[in-house]
């Protein structure tokens, strides 16, 4: 903790102010300085303001959508508060607000047990929190109500999440291959087919499976950014911008910046004036972020493994543990892997590419 | 539900995978300046986003923000910043003088727009109140600097819990603040605690002629310690804090675990010549640098006034240090064994402790 608190300090955020940011004027009328989401109209209804905002955010990976759809949704009076209790449960997860989402998703369950909707997010927060069981009867529970590719894809979450990887990567390709409509849906088994076959070790297979992601769904944010995620593991750092310069998103941005490959970039200084004013306004979720651009972009390592400390001691979950897995064996960390070790054991999560960075470990 | 129909939930797990990210309102950068005593100049970079969403600034349509857009919706942008943040004093609201041109600022997440007003108000005491923008949106954060006229830059963070801000009330306010703050930073000061408390403990020694000195010529000898130490570390404090003097964080710590291991030391032999003022001021010098770093961190440049007050705070706790510790020493050094035993093991244990911090922050400099 000490440790942290002095890294803080070290970080220090001189030009967070607003005085020391500088400033400028456009030169002229019709330069562009914003892209605004197109779909949000003043006239719509509340509920449609808030879908769009969703949407909005989704796309763009602007978090900022999200926190404007919460505040839409919170100042609702009843009984079109209840109404939206669904998009409630989806803010309360998408800011992992896990165990508030399961309630309001559990009273909408116990009033209609047939709310696959309900049924389906309950399911993903679930293997969220890694209670793959409960997952699985969910998944289950919603055969009956949707199609097959939908259950198929769950059910091969929760199936990875009790320990069969290979298992539940079979089960949603067969399922992808029965052929379904192209769209979000098939953009979301492609995304899990993805996910699975990188924890298998099938690292070729899976990219194909990002790219099909992506190209179904190009507005998805999640799956442009992990597929840039994977062009850059294969050093393919052109491609990888090229996806990742789609958006203006933090997390795009920093996928854009790693792929340039310099820490000294005016995007890069951006970006960490970014962070050092998130640092500033209490918010932690760029910890990850900022550990992964001091790790790749040859900045210290100790710098690196304390954000990424932070970061798991946050969220300890798989993609944070990957992380710090990842900076711990290349600044030799025995402690820290064989803790990751520990943790991994005791979730029974199988993922080919953490136990082959914990393996440095033994 | 259908059963062959894809559900509308899927098109944002697809859009969300399986990973969440934890989401941010809004923020704002508010930077206020104290030109007088009435009068202020701000300047606020809000987010084109938040603005977007209540102003109608898109007047085409076309999803495409322009500068002529921003410029033509200025009044509707002021109209809403007056709305959402109210700044008063003494109950009064202030007056806005003048606007000057709308600019851009580029903070990391975006180009921000900048407003810059001038502001009268009634009296030194501003106060800001942001609570409609966290009616709004709860999840905003409001980053505030403070350049007030008398005393150091301030920061706040205002947020929907705590939505307002009140300027200090003028000198008392910093001089309390600094005070306080050099108290602490002594009290919570280990190793200046262990140099002091060494220090205090060789006064009890017997001179080479083996005789030890009265408890009154303790107490004055005290004094002394404590005024050689004083004089050293507000010098080099005062230096550092006006930037004449500059010297690395590193070796100024580990200077001065070194002082507190040698002062224990020379606490060893059984008897011999006081060296406690001489050795409070040689090493206080490096104390004070050591205060300085501490002063920086807690308000980065800061006025005469401020540097006294800190200053001040320091001398207030080793005074009371010392009159507390003084007469423990002298209850446990009463008798010649509990002095020829108790100095020996208090000044090998703190040199113990100091040689600990001595190697860390040697290991922190690479050495």
């Amino acid at each position: 903790m000490r440790r942290w608190v002095a890294l803080l300090l070290a970080i220090g955020c001189g030009a967070c102010a607003a005085a020391d940011v500088p400033s400028w004027m456009p030169p002229s009328t019709d330069t562009v300085i914003l892209r605004l989401p197109a779909n949000i109209k003043a006239s719509a209804s509340r509920r449609e303001r808030i879908a769009a905002l969703m949407d909005a955010g989704s796309a763009s990976g602007e978090e900022q959508y999200f926190g404007q759809a919460e505040s839409l949704l919170l100042a609702a009076a009843e009984p079109e508060r209840s109404s939206l209790n669904l998009q409630y449960a989806r803010l309360l997860q998408h800011r992992h607000a896990f165990e508030a989402s399961l309630q309001v998703l559990n009273a909408l369950i116990a009033a209609d047990g047939r709310a696959t909707d309900a049924i389906l997010m309950r399911a993903q927060i679930q293997l969220q929190l890694m209670h793959a069981h409960e997952a699985m009867q969910d998944c289950v529970a919603i055969q009956r109500f949707t199609n097959f590719l939908v259950f198929a894809t769950c059910a091969a979450q929760a199936r990875a999440g009790l320990g069969d990887v290979q298992g539940g990567y079979a089960l949603v390709t067969a399922a992808m291959s029965r052929g379904a409509p192209p769209g979000a849906t098939y953009s979301w088994s492609a995304g899990v087919a993805a996910e699975l076959a990188d924890r298998a070790g099938r690292a070729e297979e899976a990219g194909g499976w990002y790219a099909i992601a992506w190209q179904q769904d190009p507005r998805s944010h999640y799956a442009r950014m992990t597929y840039a995620d994977w062009l850059l593991a294969q050093h393919r750092a052109e491609e990888a911008a090229k996806v990742a310069s789609q958006s203006a998103a933090m997390s795009d941005r920093l996928r854009t910046v790693l792929a340039e490959g310099r820490r000294d970039s005016a995007s890069a200084r951006r970006l960490l004036l970014a962070w050092q004013e998130a640092q500033a306004r209490g918010d932690r979720s760029y910890l990850a972020d900022h550990a992964r651009f001091e790790w790749q972009l040859g900045g210290s390592l100790g710098t690196a493994r304390e954000l990424a400390l932070a970061a798991f001691a946050d969220r300890a979950d798989p993609d944070s543990a990957r992380l710090l897995a990842g900076i711990a064996a290349a600044s030799g960390d025995r402690a820290t892997l064989q803790r990751l070790q520990v943790w991994r054991q005791k979730q029974g999560y199988v993922d080919s590419r953490l136990e082959r960075l914990l393996g440095a470990s033994t | 539900v259908s059963r062959c129909a894809p559900t509308a939930l899927i098109v944002l797990l697809a859009a969300l995978g399986g990973v969440a990210e934890a989401h941010t309102g809004g923020s704002s950068f508010m930077s206020i300046e104290q030109l007088s005593a009435l009068q202020f100049r701000m300047q606020v970079d809000m987010d084109l986003r938040d603005i977007s969403q209540a102003v109608l600034l898109d007047t085409n349509g076309d999803a495409m923000l322009t500068w002529g857009e921003v410029l033509q919706g200025r009044s509707g942008i002021e109209a809403l910043l007056a709305m959402r943040t109210a700044f008063s004093s003494g109950g009064q609201p202030c007056r806005i003088q003048s606007q000057e041109s709308l600019r851009l600022a580029a903070h990391g997440e975006g180009d921000f727009l900048r407003i810059t007003q001038s502001l009268t108000c009634a009296n030194a005491d501003l106060a800001i109140d942001d609570s409609r923008w966290f009616a709004v949106d709860p999840l905003h954060r409001s980053l505030l600097e403070y350049h007030a006229l008398d005393a150091a830059p301030s920061t706040a963070i205002m947020t929907a819990d705590t939505p307002r801000w009140q300027a200090g009330s003028g000198r008392s306010a910093t001089v309390r603040r600094f005070a306080v703050q050099g108290m602490h930073h002594l009290f919570t000061g280990y190793d200046h605690l262990a140099f002091l408390g060494v220090l205090l403990v060789g006064l009890w020694r017997r001179g080479r002629d083996g005789t030890r000195l009265a408890p009154r010529a303790v107490l004055g000898a005290a004094l002394r310690v404590i005024t050689a130490f004083t004089l050293a570390h507000s010098l080099t404090l005062a230096l550092a804090a006006m930037n004449i003097l500059r010297v690395p964080a590193g070796p100024v710590e580990a200077t001065i675990a070194a002082s507190v291991v040698l002062a224990a030391v020379l606490n060893l032999p059984r008897r011999g010549v006081g060296h406690g003022w001489k050795i409070a001021f040689a090493f206080g010098l490096v104390h004070g640098l050591g205060f300085a770093s501490a002063l920086a961190e807690l308000a980065g440049r800061v006025d005469f006034l401020g540097l006294a007050a800190f200053n001040v705070g320091i001398e207030l706790a080793q005074l009371s240090i010392a009159a507390a510790v003084l007469p423990l020493l002298w209850w446990l050094f009463r008798r010649p064994a509990g002095e020829r035993l108790g100095i020996p093991v208090a000044s090998l244990a703190i040199a113990a402790l100091a040689s600990v911090w001595l190697f860390q922050r040697l290991q922190g400099m690479g050495l």
